[in-house]
């Protein structure tokens, strides 16, 4: 039985706009349906109670809106205000959903690609042919992903594109022939991490296991071994990160996967923590804290690459061609990394001679391995 | 009825008196048709106007495909609306509701901007379909894992790949004081290391490309779509690079080097994981990476990013690069 409602947008008023989309959309997914109750078309449309109750009246009560046309001449709603349950007739051509766009396909296949990428089990560079799929005997969820993803290509094309075009692709599918890479526009990466990490880091999370991970921080260059109670892995921005409870911090972290250089299960989490919804805030720590610098460099033509690369504050194109930016420094070695890869393409603006002296020392620091 | 479902019952009636037209019909017709306080003869030209051009916008954020055709039966071309015939998706492609189930499912463990209103076309799928798909699906395992960037200019060029056009926009790498234009048979769209690429085939340099999307210098509706389709026969989508195995190092003009640097031990995974290389293991934990690099300068940026585990090897020349890159910082 499916469970009671709650809608997404229940805590805003929808625009006209928003509710014409949803009611275009009701209207036949009802009619093919022969009715629905008012709690499924709720929860099914994000319609909020309120404002579906008032649409379907305001639908109703209007008779004669157009010259010769109205409503009724096309779409026919029995209904009530007070009864729970909803019958529309629709003309035949309008009983099917109406088509996506290819924005909206786009944005679909996106995530499918994102979640079929979830299922490679190698750890080696993924085969696109054989990520995907595609043949039967493969996981139910990935192979109706498959077909719906095959599908939601062919809407990309914004074309109508009959039965016998739908089934070829299907078939293609079936037999195992289709080929993800020339066959599908869109492939995502999630993140550059090993994939048995990541599997048995989500095991960890999934089974209330504690970690001792050794800990690459880059912004410090520092290994540490620490205890942790994991509880969240996730993807943002194209890195893998571990959420956990760090007991050496005594609050929570985010690690970058990828610099996890060892980990093994030390014990089982006592105090299980959940993070309902990730924020990229709260996954990249961007806020700017009393502790953080912000230093300002000029760059010049060669070292542009650094304002695309590193998070800036603000930028500022200079008349003579340079380019000023502004970066929030949260570690003074990070900062000194940085300065020495930009070298002569960075001027620093600093009043403070322990930055002008970083690039010099972390410089000094490398050479020695030279000699 | 307040103004919002004044509004709303508006645009119901907007489309359906489009999608019964016979034929496309201008403002003025629409305006003469339609009985709303908004489009009445009260209401000034201009008052009038403004009104339809709103609902027009909301008309294509809905999704309703409207069309613009200009006739000119008088003289100057007037415009005429219409809704393109194939606006519902009878005899055309639609979903199961499995498949709704598992793009649904699909949409919550991946997070992207504006994902979640085309299920407003077809209906959220419910629990018990969901379940069908995915037993347990209902459980914490299968909760949000990612999320992505996305705009419309990924869309506009993945679908101009899937439709086989050819584009045309204005691109500029960090490097360049300038923007150029480029001619590309696009091939697919790839997120990869944060960023959005499309990978395909440049026809001016008549080699294979990628493109970082947030380096193209035009409004998404100025890229222009070639009229006719790429001939697939004789311009085959290619496979293009395996942007997962490329490294900074790997974009470049020069010609390959072949570089061998020696990393500590502390680092030595980290830095084989990272290079995409695992290397020769030395005894004393280390480890000899050997990198083909088509770019000294990006190369060098890696190598100072480990700081002093690591250090080049070979070539000389670009051992030697590196002690005067150094030495000009002391």
């Amino acid at each position: 039985m499916a469970t009671k409602p709650t809608t997404r947008s229940s805590h805003r008023d929808l625009t006209a706009a928003e509710r014409t989309a949803r009611l275009l959309g009701l209207l036949p997914w009802v009619a093919a349906r022969g009715g629905a109750s008012i709690d499924e078309i709720e929860s099914r449309f994000d319609y909020p109670r309120k404002i579906l109750l008032a649409d379907l009246t305001a639908l109703i009560d209007e008779n004669e809106l157009l010259d010769g046309h109205n409503v009724f001449s096309v779409v026919s709603i029995d209904w009530m205000l007070g009864d729970d349950y909803v019958q529309v007739r629709c003309p035949k051509w309008m009983l099917a959903p109406m088509r996506l766009n290819s924005d909206e396909a786009a944005r679909l296949l996106t995530v499918g690609r994102a979640v079929l990428s979830l299922n490679t089990d190698t750890d080696t560079d993924p085969d696109p042919d054989t990520d995907f799929g595609t043949g039967p005997g493969e996981d139910t969820e990935i192979f109706t992903l498959t077909r719906a993803l095959i599908k939601l290509q062919l809407m990309l094309d914004d074309a109508k594109r009959g039965l016998n075009t739908r089934h070829k692709y299907t078939e293609r599918v079936e037999k195992g022939e289709f080929d993800a890479n020339t066959d599908i526009s869109i492939e995502v990466n999630l993140g550059n991490a090993k994939k048995t990490t990541l599997n048995e880091l989500r095991r960890a999370v999934d089974e209330h296991k504690q970690l001792t991970i050794e800990y690459y921080s880059y912004g410090r260059d520092v290994i540490s071994a620490r205890t942790v109670d994991p509880v969240l892995v996730y993807s943002h921005s194209g890195r893998w990160y571990l959420s956990a409870w760090c007991h050496t911090a005594a609050d929570m972290r985010n690690f970058r996967v990828d610099r996890i250089l060892d980990h093994r299960v030390s014990g089982d989490v006592t105090d299980i923590r959940t993070i309902d919804n990730p924020t990229p805030i709260a996954l990249t720590g961007d806020d700017l804290t009393e502790d953080d610098l912000v230093v300002t460099l000029i760059l010049n033509h060669e070292g542009r690459w650094a304002a695309e690369h590193y998070p800036i504050l603000e930028r500022r194109e200079l008349d003579d061609g340079r380019l000023e930016i502004k970066m929030v420094v949260k570690e003074l070695t990070w900062l000194a990394r940085v300065l020495v890869q930009l070298g002569p393409q960075a001027e620093i603006v600093s009043n403070d001679s322990a930055i002008e002296d970083l690039r010099a020392t972390a410089a000094a620091r490398i050479l020695e391995r030279y000699r | 009825m307040n103004r919002h479902q004044q509004k709303q019952q508006r645009l119901v009636n907007l489309i359906t008196l489009l999608l019964r037209s016979r034929r496309p019909l201008t403002a003025a017709e629409l305006r003469a048709k339609l009985t709303d306080d908004a489009y009445s003869e009260d209401k000034s030209e201009e008052a009038f106007r403004r009104t339809f051009e709103r609902d027009k916008k909301d008309l294509l954020a809905i999704g309703i495909p409207l069309t613009v055709t200009k006739w000119d039966f008088g003289n100057p071309a007037i415009d005429h609306y219409g809704i393109e015939d194939s606006v519902y998706a009878e005899r055309d492609i639609s979903f199961t509701a499995e498949e709704l189930a598992a793009l649904h499912l699909a949409t919550r463990q991946v997070r992207l901007p504006g994902v979640e209103e085309p299920f407003l076309k077809t209906g959220i799928p419910s629990e018990d379909e969901i379940e069908k798909v995915v037993p347990d699906s209902g459980q914490a395992g299968l909760g949000t894992v990612g999320e992505l960037p996305f705009d419309r200019t990924v869309s506009k060029l993945a679908a101009a790949a899937a439709k086989g056009k050819c584009v045309e926009f204005h691109y500029q790498r960090p490097d360049q004081k300038s923007s150029y234009v480029r001619t590309v048979e696009p091939w697919r769209m790839s997120f990869d290391k944060g960023h959005w690429y499309l990978v395909g085939w440049d026809r001016v340099r008549s080699a294979e490309r990628l493109f970082r999307v947030d380096r193209i210098k035009i409004r998404v509706d100025r890229i222009q779509e070639s009229i006719r389709e790429i001939d697939r026969a004789t311009h085959p989508v290619g496979k293009g690079p395996d942007l997962r195995s490329m490294k900074p190092w790997h974009y470049g003009p020069t010609k390959s080097v072949e570089v061998k640097i020696l990393v500590d031990a502390t680092l030595a995974s980290w830095a084989s994981h990272n290079s995409g290389v695992e290397g020769t293991p030395q005894p004393d934990g280390s480890v000899i990476l050997t990198l083909s690099v088509n770019n000294p300068d990006a190369l060098r940026g890696f190598v100072i990013s480990m700081f002093d585990h690591v250090e080049i090897l070979e070539p000389s020349e670009l051992r030697d690069d590196m002690i005067a890159w150094l030495k000009a910082l002391v």
